[in-house]
């Protein structure tokens, strides 16, 4: 079966390398340590005051964990085909449900910096969870099979 | 649903592996179609049919909850 949005398998090691690559500049942005070609020369001109930033290693930090759990949610299976497209479908509707709960509840229990924090773990949820619930219920199927 | 597949294919002396192969899916979807967690496509039940030398209706039933 053949999906056209499904990357190939040989991305597996360039997302990972993303992944590894975006959490470190995530944690060193959060612990303040900018890298420093990252960091915009004259914060109050030209595009510096656009964008409203003193670096750009926060936005590569997300990019690059973005672009790795797409790659990771969306990568093709060794045997892709109907059953696995199935749990690939559920697995979005779940995470689909799971973010929204999670986005009413953070409305009503989150406020100020709290809610803003929230929002950004908000970027990422949706792809975590499509991710966890796929491979989960992959699991799943392969433990009840050895049964 | 209700699937037949799994004593049609043992009677037929096919693993679930062996199964998938000559199909061209997971052996998890043959688990899948055999424990009725999973409907497959008329296409994919066409091809399991093909293999196993039998029909659709001998392979699938309809059961009272379809009509639902």
């Amino acid at each position: 079966m053949k999906n056209s949005f499904l990357i190939d398998r040989k991305f597996i090691p360039y997302a990972m390398l993303l992944l590894a690559l975006g959490m470190g500049l995530g944690f060193a942005y959060l612990n303040d340590t900018i890298l420093p070609f990252l960091q915009i020369k004259s914060s109050n001109t030209g595009i510096a005051v656009l964008l409203e930033r003193s670096n750009y290693q926060g936005d590569l930090a997300l990019t690059f964990i973005l672009i790795a759990l797409y790659i990771l949610g969306f990568i093709q299976r060794k045997k892709e085909d109907e059953y696995i497209d199935f749990l690939r479908y559920q697995a979005l509707i779940k995470s689909a449900i799971f973010q929204t709960a999670g986005l009413i509840v953070g409305t009503w229990f989150f406020g100020g910096l709290s809610f803003l924090n929230l929002m950004l773990m908000n970027l990422f949820s949706f792809l975590i969870l499509f991710n966890l619930f796929f491979q989960f219920e992959l699991y799943k199927t392969n433990k009840k099979m050895k049964q | 649903m209700r699937s037949n597949l799994k004593s049609i294919r043992t009677n037929k002396g096919f693993t679930q592996e062996e199964l998938a192969q000559k199909v061209g899916i997971s052996r998890q979807s043959i688990y899948a179609i055999e424990s009725g967690k999973f409907n497959p496509s008329i296409l994919l039940a066409l091809k399991i049919a093909y293999v196993l030398e039998t029909s659709l209706y001998d392979l699938f039933e309809l059961d009272n909850t379809d009509w639902e």
